[in-house]
């Protein structure tokens, strides 16, 4: 029995002998300890297109309100408003919104809410960096309706128009069906990208202001920059079969500032808010997105409480037909400004072009 | 239920026992100096006779008055006959051996002048209760799988039934299922290359049928050491055998959809169509009574299920419902596939069909199977079986060497494939083997020798069985950006087959001493194979539509015509075929010493050693561009196998009976087994070498629009390289120089083509060798019941570990989160070669370089109570309850070794996975099962067949979506966080309307709510460590008799219903089983501040009319930012969601038998 005992022991031994553990490795978590102290910058203008005009706009980021609600045609005046962000530039995840102030936005989308995206196909927002400046325009109309991307099975491409007659979107166009009249009144403004999510509606154009502070106290000079976001002022796309441009020419805005007193300030020698394939501003179709990357302040003027401008715009460059949309606008000196014109070149009612102005600082 | 199994290896039983005078006799025998009253008796003649075949086996006992009869058929009933001059003939009827059961039957003879002295068999029969068992194993007969439930008729119902089985994937104490080998009638059958555990696995067939089986067990520590090539378990089935009567049977089983729950949790789920059928039959009987037998079986299964069960609108205007799901489209999207398909057509190419066709599954068995009983000393056995089985599969949605479409190409919501995408899997499997079980002197010594061969031929074909076209495949994009549909073979269809073949030669020689049976043998098998897979090889195009597809089909000459993206191989092997394939061939050679040593009463000691030698017989082309290559003082081994080197398995195992009763018994045991290596691992190695094939693809190579037709344009014809191309273009083998880029189509010329992964095995690689120990306690307790506890360790000595030996150590730490941070630069082979500072990598000329490694870390323990009462042959029932632990650095049970590599959860980066549990651990788990069978009203019986397995739900690692950790591999580990602070979150989309705090509350709800998340805050999960919820799993089989007995013989019709998952026909809620909605947790959107790794970055510079802002960060290594995704259109506020499909529900099989 005892030799028995002994092969019991030993067997035993060598099964628990064998049960020393590995040891796993690991990392010790040292995990973030707060928030992201990262924040940018933010102010807004509503320029959108739209038949009832009293429609206020409130511009939320990360859903956190900036600024007071602003008219149609407006800007925001009190200056940038910092809020948190989470990247520092490296991706897209910066929401901007719109919100109607007291009523739904209505139009294609009839929601309470308008998103910037900052592609066609995508869900990112804008990568937005710390410490910058960002100037958000809603632009273009409430009833832009959701372009459609077609199979290309038959004889037509997945190009988007905007009739520059009734200044209507035109989702998808049947090119074979057109009769030359037609086609001089359709602006090809671009193929629909695949897997595009464009609900329509209204878009937004978003600016880096990457330098909102005149230079050290400038006391008698004011920096304006003008944007055109008049959706029937266009330019025409020529590059590939797919983007025929029916109509004859560009069609241009020209904007000046005339002082009470002394010659006028041109602002532009003719912009086009283009929809689609030019560099710059614009809001390509199928997203509600423009991201410029320059504040080009291509215009100082004299400021200064004693100096104010009208704003005139014209669609040639004669201004042989201007329309005058600000009275007695004041400058002030070390101070930059945005004009905005936005509405419908020929119309006449709530949707007659309008301007606004944002003070950046 | 029987435990007293071997299991590997053993195809028979044996009897043994001791022969004795009885006591008080006095008897003067042929030897008078050995018959001392009450002593031993040698010299006694045993005769044991199997009945059904009137087979005979005999012995006479040795000196000590023990007796041995080896290589016994399985089943019964026998009847053993002891005699000797003089003395009464003591005979014991009603004998049924198991599989590997050594039987153990003692005989006290009186003589002949003892008068009314009543005779006595002290037979052991009990089948837990037996000097034989040592190690965990389990038997199930031929009774238990004709009773117990089985829906699909898979021998895998049964082999689950064993307490230390896993959930449902073929495990065993917590291993991987590639570790296992199973035999038929000894021979190995196992898929030992290991794209599924099992042959005709990929068609999801069953390797034989249930009725041409007698016995299967299942055999976890054996300490014999006969045993080998498994380091889980060994499964061994035995088929059944003709007999001196006919008998066979005839049957048939059906189900589909309408036998099957149609409800989960109350809901109305409706599951697609189906039909199922399985019909065959089995005949046993003589070709010369009592000398020569035969048994034949054959069984024909099918079953066919529709491709798409949720499909896409026609158009816009078709209403969504149960036919039509699909939401998204907008468009008419049937009007353009149908237009595509007249387009083809035109072309010359037939696309197939794109809508109501159905999926395929067959499989034919065949088993035949000759008993030759040469003479009372020779036993002969000769067993043939083929399986041929085959089902369709839907195309891959994998992109080869760059990622797949967007939205696959198989069944979703958006795509409509044609059917000449969808491809067929065909496992032909066939084996034979031939056995000799040879008594020698007397029984003195014994003889089993087993000659085996098997072959597995698996290839695929078109879906349907058609021939696979030299075509490339397409993929065209909808209007949403996702796949709209697909044409031509699926890209790793062509070519691609695997040709195995396993020889094998096993004999066991034993001599029986006294107290000593000493068993010397050899086990050797050779394994050959062939594999082609030249994936990509036709080329892959993507359109991003119709337009572009026809544009680039018809004017292919115009810059703006051309695909999305292509990819394509070629052949790089000058002359070289389209199929080039891993051809070679391994052995491994083995023998073995064993003493089964009884010389101390009540107590049995088995001991012994067995060698077991890898070997390699191939030489395989080295690739010596890619071998100069210093890897961080690391040269690669492309080409070279590891050295060959004896394995070593030495065991003890003992039998220790404590009263001299059988009613306490203590067993157990320790040693080595080896196991084998997925040999699919190694032939990575042998194809995977950067020397056959160039690839390139257009989405990283510059276009050249001034050249010809470029090759990326499409063409039905797939690309080779070009007549003119330079001889260094192609491979040199024999120099070991890979194909240099020559053509424009990569910036780097006279570089290797490029190479996104090879694999390769480190010098000193060795075998899967565990270190096995288990210990257990067998008590007879009160009524009749048996209890057993059984505690199993096994720790690993060599397991398989997989690294990137072009993976560069990480740089920094990942601020926010403290783990190690990788280079920023991904290790991407086919874009840019050269090394940058934050690389990945360490060296660019290649992507990836695998090494097969060996770790010593693993482990894993269960402890087992069983309890199991006999009533009665007819009523039997156990129940018992296994806790398992289960740690492995690499998951085990990847199809290959990069697959294995990606998939793996890690902390601390891919080549640093650390030990954590394994994927195949079931913690915790109940088994019972019971049959009772009563005949009544002379013409009825009626049979009952009750399982319930309740068990730990399958366990998952919460990772998260994204590489945080920049190792390149999408499976990091997440922290969870205890509170806000500790996790920087970010909204989701464009679109997501909810605050970052709102998010938290989200998330912090979410952890709350999940057990394993809100006992592991501040933590970094687990590999493996979230456990899903409990599984309750009641199955019933009810068969009912209608008998006759006409002239001595049985005629039987029998009608079965077979009721899987009961619980669930009473409740839809119940018996379901829960999976993870998304262990993919939270989404790495990416870092707060650049990743930089603690590389700096000089500052971007903006300008603006006035002045300059500097971009603000400083050289820092940002933390992450993680985004908690919404669950469709609301908070994700449950972990779990039930399986839906048609297994997890009740489901219903109806049969018809005929058995005479």
């Amino acid at each position: 029995m005892k030799n028995l005992n002994c092969i019991y022991v030993v067997i035993t031994a060598l099964l628990f002998a064998a049960t020393g553990c590995d040891d796993n490795q690991s990392a010790t978590p040292v995990p973030a300890t707060g928030p992201s102290a990262l924040s940018a910058n933010f102010i807004f203008a509503n320029a959108m297109v739209t038949s009832s005009a009293s429609l206020q706009l409130d511009l939320l980021i990360n859903e956190v309100k900036a600024g007071n609600a602003v008219e149609i045609g407006q800007g925001q005046t009190g200056g940038y408003i910092n809020v948190p962000i989470t990247s520092n530039g490296t991706f897209a995840n910066t929401t901007i919104q719109a919100i109607g102030d007291v009523s739904p936005i209505g139009g294609v989308l009839g929601s309470g809410k308008l998103y910037y995206r900052s592609a066609n196909n995508g869900s990112n927002g804008l990568t937005a960096t710390n410490g910058f400046y960002y100037t958000v325009i809603a632009v273009d109309s409430v009833s832009r309706p959701a372009p459609a991307r077609k199979l290309n099975a038959g004889n037509f491409g997945d190009t988007t128009f905007f009739n520059i007659a009734t200044g209507q979107y035109i989702s998808t166009v049947d090119r074979k069906a057109l009769t030359a009249s037609q086609k001089q009144q359709l602006v090809a403004i671009g193929t629909v990208p695949l897997g595009s999510t464009d609900p329509g509606g209204i878009r937004f154009l978003v600016f880096q202001d990457n330098q909102p502070t005149f230079a050290n106290g400038n006391t008698t000079q004011s920096a304006i920059r003008f944007v055109n976001a008049v959706p029937n002022s266009y330019a025409l796309v020529s590059s590939g079969s797919n983007y025929p441009s029916y109509p004859a020419a560009d069609r241009k805005l020209y904007a000046k500032l005339v002082p009470s007193a002394g010659s006028s300030v041109t602002l532009s020698s003719g912009s086009t808010y283009a929809l689609a394939f030019s560099a710059g501003l614009n809001p390509s179709v199928g997203s509600r997105t423009a991201t410029g990357s320059t504040f080009s302040m291509q215009t100082t003027v004299p400021g200064g409480v004693a100096t104010t401008y009208d704003l005139v715009v014209d669609t040639n460059a004669s201004y042989t037909n201007p329309v005058t949309l600000l009275l007695a606008q004041t400058f002030e000196a070390n101070k930059i400004y945005t004009v905005v014109v936005s509405g419908v070149i020929g119309a006449t009612d709530s949707r007659a072009l309008k301007a606004g102005i944002i003070q950046h600082n | 239920m029987s435990l007293g199994a071997w299991a590997q290896g053993v195809t028979t039983a044996s009897l043994s026992g001791m022969v004795t005078e009885s006591k008080g006799e006095t008897k003067v025998g042929p030897d008078a100096a050995s018959t001392a009253t009450g002593g031993p008796m040698p010299g006694a003649n045993i005769v044991a006779t199997h009945l059904p075949s009137g087979t005979t086996y005999g012995t006479i006992s040795l000196a000590d008055g023990r007796y041995f009869i080896p290589g016994m058929r399985i089943g019964g009933p026998y009847t053993i006959k002891v005699s000797f001059v003089g003395y009464k003939e003591q005979v014991q009827e009603n004998i049924t051996l198991e599989l590997g059961q050594t039987l153990v039957l003692d005989f006290k003879l009186v003589d002949d002048a003892t008068q009314l002295q009543e005779v006595t068999v002290s037979a052991v029969k009990d089948p837990v209760l037996n000097s034989d068992k040592m190690g965990a194993s389990t038997n199930f007969n031929v009774n238990q799988i004709q009773r117990l439930p089985s829906i699909g008729r898979d021998f895998r119902d049964f082999t689950s039934l064993t307490p230390q089985a896993g959930g449902s994937a073929f495990s065993f104490g917590g291993r991987s299922n590639l570790y296992n080998n199973l035999t038929i009638d000894g021979a190995t059958v196992n898929n030992v290359f290991g794209l599924n555990p099992l042959p005709a696995g990929q068609s999801n067939a069953t390797p034989f049928s249930l009725d041409a089986i007698q016995e299967v067990s299942v055999s976890l520590s054996p300490y014999d050491v006969r045993q080998g090539n498994f380091t889980g378990a060994g499964i061994s089935a035995v088929t059944r055998s003709g007999n001196n009567d006919l008998q066979g049977s005839a049957y048939y089983f059906f189900r589909n959809e309408s036998f099957a729950g149609s409800k989960i949790n109350g809901q109305p789920s409706p599951i697609p169509s189906f039909n199922y059928s399985n019909f065959g039959f089995r005949l046993g009987g003589p070709i010369i009574k009592n000398k020569l037998f035969f048994f034949v079986n054959a069984e024909f299964e099918k079953r066919t299920d529709p491709f798409y069960t949720n499909t896409v609108r026609p158009n816009k205007s078709t209403p969504i419902g149960s036919l039509y799901t699909q939401a998204t489209d907008d468009n008419d999207a049937e009007t353009g596939i149908a237009g595509l398909k007249t387009f083809l057509t035109n072309l010359g190419y037939d696309p197939g069909v794109y809508r109501n066709f159905n999926r395929a599954t067959e499989s034919q068995r065949y088993v035949m199977r000759f008993d030759y009983n040469i003479n009372q000393n020779n036993k002969l056995t000769l067993r043939g079986n083929i399986t041929n089985a085959f089902q369709d599969q839907f195309p891959s949605s994998s992109g080869g060497f760059v990622g797949g479409p967007p939205g696959g190409r198989g069944n979703s919501s958006n795509v409509l494939s044609f059917s000449s995408s969808f491809y067929r899997i065909n496992n032909n499997q066939s084996s034979i083997t031939a056995e000799l079980n040879t008594t020698i002197n007397g029984g003195k010594m014994s003889n089993n020798l087993v000659i085996g061969y098997s072959s597995f031929r698996d290839y695929r074909e078109n879906a349907g069985g058609l021939a696979i076209p030299s075509f490339p495949l397409v993929d065209i994009l909808g209007p949403n950006g996702q796949t709209l549909t697909t044409f031509g073979p699926d890209p790793f269809t062509p070519n691609n087959k695997l040709d195995q073949t396993v020889t094998q030669i096993n004999d066991n020689f034993n001599i029986y001493l006294k107290n000593h049976q000493v068993t010397i043998g050899t086990a050797n098998e050779l394994y050959s194979f062939n594999n082609v897979f030249t994936q990509i090889i036709n080329g892959v195009y993507r359109y991003n539509s119709l337009a572009d597809f026809y544009a680039d089909a018809t004017t292919a000459t115009t810059a703006a015509a051309r695909p999305s993206q292509y990819t394509t191989q070629y052949v790089a092997v000058q002359g070289g075929p389209a199929a080039t394939a891993a051809k070679w061939s391994a052995a491994t050679l083995g023998g073995f010493v064993q003493d089964e040593y009884t010389g101390i009463k009540n107590l049995k000691i088995i001991g012994g050693i067995r060698m077991d030698v890898p070997i390699y017989l191939t030489d395989l082309p080295k690739n010596n561009y890619l071998n100069a290559i210093d890897l961080n003082g690391e040269k690669l081994r492309v080409g070279a196998w590891p050295t060959i080197r004896p394995l070593f398995s030495p065991r003890i195992g003992f039998n220790w009976d404590v009263k001299g009763d059988r009613s306490l018994q203590v067993r157990g045991g320790t040693g080595i087994l080896t196991g084998r290596v997925p040999f699919v691992w190694l032939s990575n190695a042998v194809s995977n070498n950067g020397l056959f094939f160039g690839q390139f693809n257009s989405t990283n190579v510059p276009f050249d629009l001034t050249g010809d037709k470029l090759p990326y344009n499409f063409s039905t014809t797939p690309y080779a390289l070009p007549s003119d191309a330079p001889a260094s273009a192609y491979a040199d083998l024999g120099k070991g120089m890979p194909p240099m880029i020559t053509n424009t189509l990569d910036r780097n010329y006279g570089r290797p083509s490029i190479v996104p992964a090879v694999n390769t095995i480190a010098k000193d690689f060795k075998f899967p060798q565990v270190w096995r120990s288990s210990l257990a306690v067998d008590k007879q307790l009160p009524y009749g019941i048996v209890g057993t506890l059984e505690f199993i360790y096994t720790k690993d000595i060599n397991a398989v570990f997989l690294r990137d030996a072009n993976l560069a150590p990480s740089t920094a730490t990942l601020n926010g989160d403290g783990r190690p941070l990788y280079g920023a630069i991904p290790g991407n082979a086919n874009l840019d070669r050269a090394i940058l500072s934050n690389d990945r990598r360490i060296n660019g000329d290649i992507g990836q370089a695998l090494v097969l490694d060996n770790t010593n870390k693993g482990y894993q323990w269960s402890i087992t109570a069983q309890l199991s009462k006999t009533f009665s042959r007819d009523f039997s029932v156990s129940a018992a309850y296994t806790y398992t632990d289960s740690r492995e650095v690499n998951p085990q049970n990847g199809s290959t070794a990069g697959g294995i590599f990606s998939s793996q959860a890690s902390l601390l980066g891919a080549n640093n996975p650390g030990l954590s549990y394994a994927n195949t651990l079931t913690p915790h788990r109940v088994i019972a099962y019971g049959t009772y069978r009563k005949e009544y009203a002379k013409n009825f019986a009626t049979t009952v067949g009750l399982t319930y397995e309740g068990r730990s739900g399958n366990n998952f690692s919460y990772i998260y979506s994204g590489d945080p950790n920049s190792d390149g591999q999408t499976a990091d580990l997440i922290y969870i966080p205890k509170n806000a602070s500790e996790i920087a979150l970010t909204t989701s989309s464009a679109t997501d309307t909810r605050t970052i705090a709102q998010i938290w509350q989200q998330l912090d709800n979410y952890i709350k709510q999940d057990d394993y998340l809100n006992s592991h805050r501040g933590q970094y999960a687990q590999r493996s460590g979230a456990i899903s919820p409990w599984v309750n799993r009641l199955s019933i089989s009810l068969l009912q008799d209608f008998y006759m007995d006409v002239k001595g013989r049985r005629h039987t019709i029998q009608i079965s219903a077979n009721l899987i998952n009961v619980l669930n026909l009473f409740d839809s809620g119940s018996g379901l089983v829960q999976n993870p909605i998304r262990a993919s947790l939270l989404r790495f959107v990416g870092y707060e501040q650049p990743h930089t790794a603690g590389i700096v970055t000089a500052p971007v510079a903006t300008s603006g009319p006035t002045s300059t802002i500097g971009l603000p960060w400083a050289a820092t290594t940002g933390r992450p930012v993680y985004a908690f995704d919404l669950n469709g259109s609301s908070p994700l506020t449950s972990s779990y969601v039930p399986d839906t499909s048609v297994n997890g529900r009740w489901q219903l099989q109806l049969g018809v038998r005929y058995i005479f």
